[in-house]
């Protein structure tokens, strides 16, 4: 009789002990779950089903290498009903082979004990205690899941405009990479090329693809700007170096090496009027001007050193007629350079190429087809076009310009003016100078403050720590201690002794 | 056959219990209140042990053993403890004695020949005399001049101590407190049991008392009855339990033993835990030991077995307290 009422409430235990087993699991697994979802942004009801699952397996196994015995079931209910371990007694004697009167007696007066004994009311059913954290764990989980997919923007099909300008951009940096000579400037161009090219592509399934390809765009050439205005007044400083080497033409060098190009000019129309047929000049002239035209390539100031260089050694000795009209023609190239400084449309030739092609992207001119609308996602190249009023020709508006019908799109951004085609400054930020500064004394000289630190010699250092000593001797002092007679009222204060040696935690 | 066995061993608990009660309500004629001393010695005399009573004089200590030799039956005597007591006070000397010509030893036996013996104060006496003491308890005989001398059975020794005036006292060493099965503490008696004190020893005749246990023998049948009440492995674990708890350097001891303690309780002290179970579980009307009877048990059997370190004297912690701290988280 009591095996058997052992063994159903034994069920209860191993079926109680799996819930509670299983809640602890399920919450760490629902946590795990959570990580999960969050790392993989994977399905979340796999996550979760797998989470159960996988926690209810465990709590199984563990529940089965940890269900009680008989005989701990028995002094369970034994201590919580207060029967006299009358189950555990009855347990024991109920399995004994040979039992004595008293044995019988024992079992008989417990059976008797627990006739109306109710076993269940002692092993309730219960929620186990972790339910309250189970039901958090997944609340948290399923909003953690819910709430970034509901208040998500709508993933948008990459912008074709955008990918095509992209593309054109790394075909640019392609091209360019190709020709690239030993110019540092270039190679900067090049990779900022690229890096428009990237992040133009990673913003083309936003809503503001075009925007993005605009400000890149925007932003790429008011870098070629800067890149160009920069080449320009390097281009001059070498034609002053180079009209320095000259007698006739130094003072014109000089202008220009300060800045002054409408000076130099002058000076030039001057030494023009004034040429003194030297030989040694013309050579030396006509020296520098050959160099510089072979620094300079194909551009403006090129071309007319280039021609300096030629009249100054076709010219007879002592004739003056083709070497005045070329440095006359120097100096309208050098007024002609200073104005194109100023609007920012002279300078390298590449780098003239580029900022064509940025504003032909901008304008969807170039590679593109113009006259298709970008709007029907059928244009290449062009980021912003609109059909002009009147059944012509597509024209290109630049953003923020209304129809579109309004002059060429683009033509202010050509014109240098700072703000882009979005209203933003497009200049990068200047970086700030470096400061530098080092400080001024004398060394050797004034007060010098010392102090001698005082600590235990070497020699006197202890060589085992307080704590190890105190152990080693605690066990001597204390049988010590208790073996002595001391008296009462002394008691008290040998303890505090001891107490105020003891080490400190 | 086996329901006739039954019967009768059901028979004998209740006479068991009759007995116990009966031994109980004649003590408490002449002792008033102090149930837990009373029931204390009862179990030790019906278990075999003896028993340490310690408290302040004029507590009734006395009273209560000559009161109970009266009632059961037994022979008893008394030892004054002092000094210059010597051995052969207590346990007795060979003597010259014989007609002319035939002269011999004749061993003369000492008041330790008795069923019930109150050794009383027996911490001022030396140890060489205690010591004497020490093998009649634990041996049930003497030795004398190279003789054995058996002791008569039952045999009980009630020694009791002052817990006052220590002074020139020789404490009794660990090993001879290990032989009482109990140390019972005899409290002051509150203020109804000091009237019901003073209306009887300040009136007319006492009661008469009333012999219980019938002879000797029958006292030692009951001791036999009692050590085959049976008991359950996982109860007997919990007597195990609570012993090791008691020694500092073991895992199962308590924080407040670790600190306190010096020496734990001894196997004897698991072994009056059990016995003394065993009675307590007769006299509920149960043929088992609990572990509420050894729980029961654990005062008198372990206070007397722990001996507090010099941390825990100073401390003033008793006993007591680190063995209800046992009690309480094992």
């Amino acid at each position: 009789m009591i095996r058997n009422l052992l063994t159903q409430l034994r069920r209860r235990r191993a079926i109680q002990l799996f819930l509670d087993t299983w809640a602890k699991a399920a919450v760490a697994a629902v946590l795990l779950a959570g990580l999960g979802v969050w790392l993989s942004s994977g399905s979340a009801a796999w996550w979760l089903a797998g989470a159960v699952a996988g926690s209810a397996a465990a709590a199984a196994l563990w529940s089965l290498y940890r269900r009680p015995t008989l005989a701990e079931v028995a002094a369970m209910i034994d201590r919580k009903a207060a029967t006299r371990d009358r189950l555990s007694t009855a347990l024991a004697f109920e399995a004994l082979g040979q039992r004595t009167p008293l044995h019988d007696a024992a079992l008989a007066e417990c059976e008797a004990a627990l006739r109306d004994f109710e076993p269940q009311r002692w092993t309730p059913w219960r929620l186990p205690r972790e339910t309250p954290w189970l039901a958090v764990a997944l609340g948290g989980v399923l909003l953690a899941v819910w709430l970034p997919r509901h208040f998500a923007p709508p993933v948008l099909p990459p912008d074709a405009a955008a990918v095509a300008t992209a593309e054109r951009l790394e075909q640019l940096a392609n091209t360019l990479e190709k020709e690239k000579t030993e110019e540092d400037q270039l190679a900067e161009v090049v990779e900022a090329i690229r890096q428009s090219a990237s992040r133009l592509r990673a913003e083309a399934t936003t809503v503001d693809a075009q925007k993005a390809a605009l400000r890149e765009l925007s932003g790429l050439e008011a870098m070629l700007e800067a890149a160009q205005q920069a080449s320009q007044e390097e281009a001059l400083a070498q034609l002053g170096e180079a009209l320095a080497e000259s007698e006739a033409t130094r003072e014109a060098g000089k202008a220009l090496e300060k800045g002054d190009a409408e000076g130099a000019a002058e000076k030039l129309d001057q030494a023009a009027r004034e040429w003194d047929e030297k030989k040694q000049q013309e050579e030396a002239l006509a020296k520098a001007m050959q160099q510089l035209a072979q620094q300079l390539g194909g551009s403006q100031l090129g071309s007319a050193a280039q021609e300096m260089a030629s009249a100054l050694r076709q010219q007879p000795q002592g004739q003056r007629g083709s070497a005045g009209e070329a440095l006359q023609k120097l100096a309208e190239a050098v007024r002609q350079a200073e104005a194109a400084s100023r609007s920012g449309q002279a300078g390298n030739e590449k780098l003239q190429k580029m900022a064509r092609a940025m504003q032909e992207m901008k304008t969807g001119q170039g590679q593109g087809q113009p006259g298709r609308n970008s709007a029907e996602g059928e244009g290449e190249a062009g980021v912003m076009m609109v059909e002009a009023p009147g059944g012509g020709a597509p024209k290109a508006a630049a953003p923020g310009s209304g129809d579109g019908s309004t002059g060429s799109p683009g033509s202010e951004l050509d014109q240098g003016t700072k703000p882009n085609a979005l209203g933003a400054t497009a200049v990068p930020d200047p970086v700030e100078p470096e400061l530098s500064a080092q400080l001024q004394g004398l060394l050797g000289e004034g007060e010098t403050l010392q102090s001698l630190i005082a600590t235990a010699s070497g020699e006197a250092a202890a060589k085992r720590g307080y704590q190890a000593i105190y152990e080693a001797a605690l066990p001597a002092a204390q049988e010590a201690v208790n073996q002595e007679k001391i008296p009462l009222g002394s008691r008290l204060l040998v303890k505090r002794y001891f107490e105020s040696i003891r080490p400190k935690p | 056959m086996m329901n006739q066995n039954q019967n009768q061993t059901e028979a004998d608990a209740e006479a068991f219990r009759t007995l116990f009660l009966n031994l109980s309500s004649e003590l408490e004629k002449r002792i008033v209140g102090q149930r837990e001393i009373i029931e204390g010695v009862l179990v030790a005399l019906l278990v075999g042990g003896h028993v340490l009573l310690e408290g302040v004089p004029g507590l009734g200590k006395t009273m209560l053993v000559r009161t109970l030799a009266e009632v059961a039956d037994l022979e008893f005597s008394r030892i004054q403890f002092t000094p210059d007591l010597m051995p052969s006070d207590i346990v007795g000397t060979n003597l010259i004695a014989g007609e002319e010509g035939t002269r011999m030893f004749e061993f003369q036996p000492g008041p330790i020949f008795a069923n019930l013996v109150l050794a009383d104060e027996i911490n001022r006496a030396t140890p060489k005399t205690q010591s004497a003491l020490l093998e009649a308890m634990q041996e049930h005989h003497v030795t004398v001049g190279g003789r054995q001398h058996p002791l008569s059975e039952p045999f009980l020794v009630l020694a009791t101590q002052n817990p006052l005036e220590m002074e020139g006292t020789y404490p009794l060493p660990e090993a001879q407190l290990d032989r009482f099965l109990f140390k019972l503490k005899v409290a002051y008696p509150s203020a109804d049991e000091l009237h019901t004190i003073l209306d009887r020893t300040t009136g007319g005749e006492h009661a008469p008392l009333k012999k219980v246990s019938g002879d000797a023998a029958g006292l030692l049948r009951w001791r036999a009855f009692v050590r085959e009440v049976p008991m359950a492995r996982e109860v007997q674990e919990r007597a195990v339990q609570i012993v090791l708890a008691t020694h500092p350097d073991r895992p199962e001891a308590s924080e407040k033993a670790k600190r306190y303690v010096r020496y734990g309780a001894s196997p004897r002290g698991a072994q009056a835990l059990i016995l003394a179970g065993k009675i307590y579980a007769l006299l509920d009307g149960r043929f088992h030991v609990s572990r509420a009877d050894l729980e029961r048990a654990v005062l008198p059997a372990l206070r007397h077995r722990v001996l507090l370190n010099f941390e825990g004297e100073a401390e003033g912690i008793s006993t007591d307290e680190i063995l209800c701290d046992i009690v309480s988280r094992v």
